[in-house]
């Protein structure tokens, strides 16, 4: 488990707050969401199929909720919980009553970084050892895909209760997620697998809001939103909201992939160049560089190197080209169109700053 | 209407920035080609159920596009799953890169025909609309929980399964071919909720002959083996012989002996084979009886519930007159 008093140290005074006062019911309920063992009470309640015999549920549990568990022992800030138990409230919902979806949306977030870790072949998260890494690739793979289909029960079981309507809108406004989220991954690998060298920051910025804003920000916005009845109008706020915050966030964790400001990040530095991932920072330096810098850059990103010096090199001329600069701007403007539709949304003084604090936490001062 | 048109009206919407299509062809219909090149015939089932169901048919096709994409997306996520480089030691970044994109091109397949439900294509009442949102997901977690017990299994060799297990396992691997496509005919037609939960029950049978059935005829007509890829691995877990190793598994550790412990599927499928094959009758004794118990119990529970029963009762005589059960 992350230090939290460092977590609070770099927070502002009222996020710090509010986020001290509901971190203990937000772990509870993600510790609390995925079982700790699989019995056939749960497995008909999160498939809604009566099994005829026995099953091994012993296996079916250390192959698809286990290796969860791990990424949720090792622990992260909980963002997304908090951000959507501010939302909630904002529209007069308790957020202690809405445990099991602000469980869930943790439990999202760690399955699915399993994926993208899986997608990455990356080594390390938080400090431990990828699952991939600890049990194999296809393991990785029917853990995480269940693992995010379980993150969703709360929502197709309708755990809380909601009324049919409301269900739906939900389960819809998920399904759109996902529609989007599954196009953004075919942009991405795309990009990386036939080394495309020419995508323009509009295109950037659309697929990272494709693939990720199911998750950050704008889908625990959204949901949190429509549980809490929170008006109609301001949804397509709070999607661009969501999609700025994002964006602003997203940048910031390229930028310390190549260049991470604490041990603590817990991965491996340049690992989007071993990769072969086009981020912002390498599209930018691609889009100015002189022809002999742009063939070098080309040249290491398409070898999936892992020499140290090889990344070094890249990272020189990111810094040559200034783009930690040029990317440091884009995510300081994302964060002001942040506050302007924090602004505009109709929740009082006080939500405001929550979430206008929010924006500062997750783009001026992510760290870790 | 051009493909990313119709994207960007129907499917994803506008967005603030700007889409790549480019990612269309190279990325997406390039690497799923080959598995949707093969036909599937999931499809038969939905609408055979629909059209004794008397739902229209008009209304209601497009439902079969999550029986078709999902099946697909299915297979390739199987193939993945149980690629044998993952099995061997280090797999190479770069293979496990390109892998890695062909899964994520299936897993578009899976979400894609979600945009219809977005869209409001079936105008069903919230009831329905949240029973099928359900049905799908729930599929999900059936598919995923039976590929991972399956390579829990794998990796403890097989050892100590109970015939129950192994059986509710091969219910469930089929789940997406079998009592999805049927499940999701229901709702489109507006069967009640305690309606489905009874023929989710029969179906639950059905699913299991229909693998049996699969495993017989794969060792019988040792078709596995002389398959080219990409439909030798796509048929792996349909057609995976394990019954073989819970009720003939004396043998499993002799054929075994050499083995590295890195055993991918393909060796387990080759030594279910050896075993069945060292004596036929009896394998033959086996697959027979618990085909024929599926049948007659999927045929019966149909019967009880009173829906569905000619669709049913024709399928099942089709596939006993098939498979001498």
């Amino acid at each position: 488990m992350r230090d939290e008093q460092q977590v609070l140290d770099n927070m502002p005074a009222s996020l710090a707050s509010f986020y001290s006062h509901k971190i203990a019911m937000v772990r509870t309920a993600i510790a609390d969401y995925l079982p700790t063992s699989i019995d056939a009470a749960f497995f008909e309640c999160v498939t809604g199929e009566q099994p005829l015999y026995d099953q091994d549920y012993a296996a079916m549990y250390a192959s698809i909720v286990e290796p969860t568990q791990e990424y949720l022992a090792a622990s992260g800030k909980v963002l997304r919980p908090i951000l959507a138990a501010i939302v909630l409230e904002a529209y007069g919902t308790h957020s202690d009553r809405m445990g099991s979806f602000l469980g869930a949306i943790e439990v999202m977030e760690d399955s699915s970084i399993m994926m993208d870790d899986y997608i990455d072949n990356s080594g390390l998260r938080r400090g431990i050892p990828c699952a991939h890494i600890a049990h194999g690739f296809p393991l990785a793979n029917i853990a995480s895909c269940t693992g995010f289909a379980l993150s969703h029960y709360v929502f197709y079981r309708n755990v809380h209760g909601f009324s049919e309507s409301k269900a739906r809108r939900l389960l819809d406004a998920v399904a759109w997620e996902h529609v989007q989220m599954a196009y953004g991954q075919l942009e991405e690998l795309y990009w990386t697998e036939s080394d495309v060298n020419n995508v323009n920051e509009s295109q950037y910025f659309q697929q990272v809001i494709a693939r990720c804003a199911f998750l950050s920000f704008r889908g625990p916005l959204h949901y949190a939103a429509i549980i809490a009845d929170g008006p109609r109008t301001d949804l397509p706020t709070l999607t661009r909201l969501g999609e700025y915050l994002l964006l602003g966030y997203h940048i910031k964790g390229d930028d310390l992939d190549m260049s991470p400001d604490s041990p603590a990040w817990g991965k491996i530095a340049g690992e989007d160049i071993t990769t072969g991932r086009r981020t912002l920072l390498i599209n930018h330096t691609l889009a100015v560089a002189n022809n002999d810098d742009r063939v070098t850059i080309e040249r290491i990103i398409a070898s999936r190197t892992e020499d140290e010096e090889e990344k070094k090199l890249v990272y020189n001329l990111i810094l040559k080209y200034k783009s930690f600069e040029h990317t440091r701007e884009i995510a300081v403007r994302f964060h002001e169109k942040c506050y302007g539709c924090i602004d505009s949304l109709q929740v009082d003084g006080g939500h405001k700053t929550l979430l206008r604090e929010f924006a500062d936490f997750a783009i001026l001062k992510r760290r870790v | 209407m051009a493909q990313a048109d119709y994207l960007v009206s129907d499917v994803l919407g506008k967005g603030e920035f700007d889409w790549d299509f480019r990612c269309l062809d190279e990325g997406l219909m390039h690497l799923v080609g080959p598995y949707m090149a093969q036909p599937s015939g999931v499809t038969s089932l939905f609408c055979g159920a629909l059209d004794e169901l008397g739902a229209s048919s008009e209304g209601n096709t497009q439902g079969a596009l999550f029986v078709e994409y999902g099946h697909y997306a299915t297979l390739i996520n199987d193939y993945y799953t149980f690629h044998p480089e993952f099995f061997g030691g280090d797999i190479s970044r770069r293979k496990a890169a390109l892998l890695t994109q062909l899964r994520y091109a299936g897993q578009h397949l899976s979400n894609y025909p979600r945009y219809m439900l977005v869209n409001d294509s079936f105008a069903l009442p919230d009831r329905q609309q949240v029973d099928l949102h359900d049905a799908l997901s729930g599929a999900a977690v059936i598919q995923g929980a039976s590929r991972g017990v399956l390579l829990a299994w794998m990796r403890a060799r097989f050892k100590s399964i109970t015939r129950e297990q192994y059986l509710q396992n091969a219910i469930n691997s089929m789940h997406s071919y079998i009592v999805f496509p049927v499940a999701l005919a229901l709702i489109l037609a507006g069967a009640d909720r305690p309606a489905i939960k009874n023929v989710r029950i029969a179906l639950a049978y059905l699913a299991q002959a229909m693998k049996l059935l699969l495993e017989r005829e794969t060792l019988r007509q040792e078709v596995f083996a002389t398959l080219a890829e990409p439909t030798r691995a796509t048929l792996t877990i349909l057609s995976f012989p394990g019954l073989v190793f819970v009720d003939q598994k004396r043998s499993l550790d002799a054929v075994l002996e050499n083995g590295t412990g890195n055993e991918s599927v393909y060796e387990f499928y080759v030594a279910a084979r050896d075993i069945a094959l060292a004596d036929s009758g009896e394998s033959a004794r086996i697959y027979d009886s618990a085909i024929g118990q599926g049948l007659d119990r999927f045929e019966a529970t149909l019967q009880r519930c009173g829906i569905l029963e000619n669709w049913g009762g024709g399928l099942a005589n089709a596939l006993r007159a098939g498979s001498g059960a």
